[in-house]
């Protein structure tokens, strides 16, 4: 009976659903002014990098909540542009693009234009992930961004730990990763951004056991493994993209910044 | 043996092989913007044609060999924006 008991204790505390991982719903962990000064920050970092578009990743969850490997729970792209003022003048400011998954249905996913405050209002530990483009990789992601190829690139089945050289699946990260081979490669047939990736990508490899891969989408339907092979569970994080950006010269840096919460 | 089995029927599967070159990013020549419906989606893509011009045209002018570069930095405003994004998932 107590081994009965450990095992659900275990499953549960293992594959518990989380909010925020990447979806519309705030946290709140933070205030509002914290996350609105927050935001802020981090397109004021942005801005003095001269950064049109970026690649940033936050988390809904602690990071012991995370498996190795993993710091974000979810990443999205900041786009520079006009904002509306107060007094309705115009000034200059960032929009974020998700990818989150259904509330009603997360195993299906949609594409959303937010905002930084709306992204830092789903952040739970004050620190994000910020890849920066090479000013020629900004334009072609702006490129895509601002076509149809965006939508063509979205796979509304979605899966947490969905396989970036696999196109059953697609999540917030494989996505942002699929936009970034559409740039570089200059198409949107996902078939054959595919193919490239499972030659030049290396993904992040989760190791599951065999328990965790048979039970985790019995209490959390956004997992789905039947993408994945047998052995490590690829996905696509902040450190792989970033890692593959920057050795292929499709990324100026990547940094994590901290929020100054201090006022 | 196995793992080539296995490469070459996710080649086969997906129906070729992958790209000789390897990913790069020198700037596409500038597309006709497309036409589109969809208002969340115009909208969208309204804002990021502007990011797109801007950064096109910071692109074009280091490449002039402008006297003057302007600035990498860019001006931000301090408005906190909170307005309403359209909702596509209405029915949640």
């Amino acid at each position: 009976m107590r081994l009965l008991i450990a095992c659900c204790l275990f499953i549960v505390t293992a594959v518990t659903p989380a909010r925020a991982d990447s979806d519309a719903r705030p946290v709140d962990h933070f205030t509002l002014q914290q996350a609105a000064d927050y935001s802020k920050q981090v397109e004021r970092e942005l801005a003095e990098r001269g950064a049109y578009i970026a690649l940033v990743f936050r988390s809904g969850r602690n990071r012991n909540d995370l498996p190795d490997g993993v710091r974000y729970t979810h990443g999205a792209f900041w786009i520079y542009g006009p904002v509306t003022e107060a007094d309705g003048s115009q000034g200059h400011g960032y929009a974020v693009y998700n990818l989150y998954h259904g509330q009603t249905d997360p195993t299906t996913s949609y594409l959303a234009q937010d905002w930084p405050l709306d992204f830092m209002r789903g952040d739970a530990i004050g620190e994000v992930g910020v890849i920066i483009p090479s000013e020629e990789m900004q334009i072609r992601l702006l490129d895509v961004v601002a076509s149809d190829q965006y939508d063509a690139l979205h796979q509304a089945d979605y899966s947490l730990l969905s396989n970036p050289a696999d196109l059953r699946y697609q999540n917030c990260t494989e996505f942002l990763l699929d936009v970034v081979a559409a740039g570089a490669w200059l198409t949107d047939d996902r078939a054959r951004i595919k193919i490239n990736l499972d030659a030049y990508f290396p993904p992040t490899q989760l190791r599951l056991g065999w328990w965790e891969r048979l039970t985790a989408g019995w209490f959390d339907p956004r997992i789905r493994l039947d993408d994945q092979g047998n052995g490590p569970v690829n996905i696509a994080s902040f450190s792989s993209i970033s890692d593959f950006m920057l050795t292929f010269d499709l990324a100026d840096e990547s940094f994590e910044i901290q929020a100054d919460h201090s006022d | 043996m196995r793992i080539l089995l296995i490469s070459t029927f996710t080649l086969a599967l997906y129906g070729g092989t992958a790209d000789g070159q390897q990913p790069a990013a020198q700037p596409a020549a500038e597309r006709a913007e497309p036409s589109g419906t969809d208002s969340g989606a115009e909208q969208r893509r309204g804002h990021a044609r502007a990011a797109q011009r801007m950064a096109r045209a910071r692109h074009n002018s280091a490449r002039s060999n402008a006297p003057a570069p302007a600035p990498a930095g860019l001006p931000v405003s301090e408005t906190v924006v909170n307005q309403p994004a359209p909702d596509p998932d209405p029915d949640r």
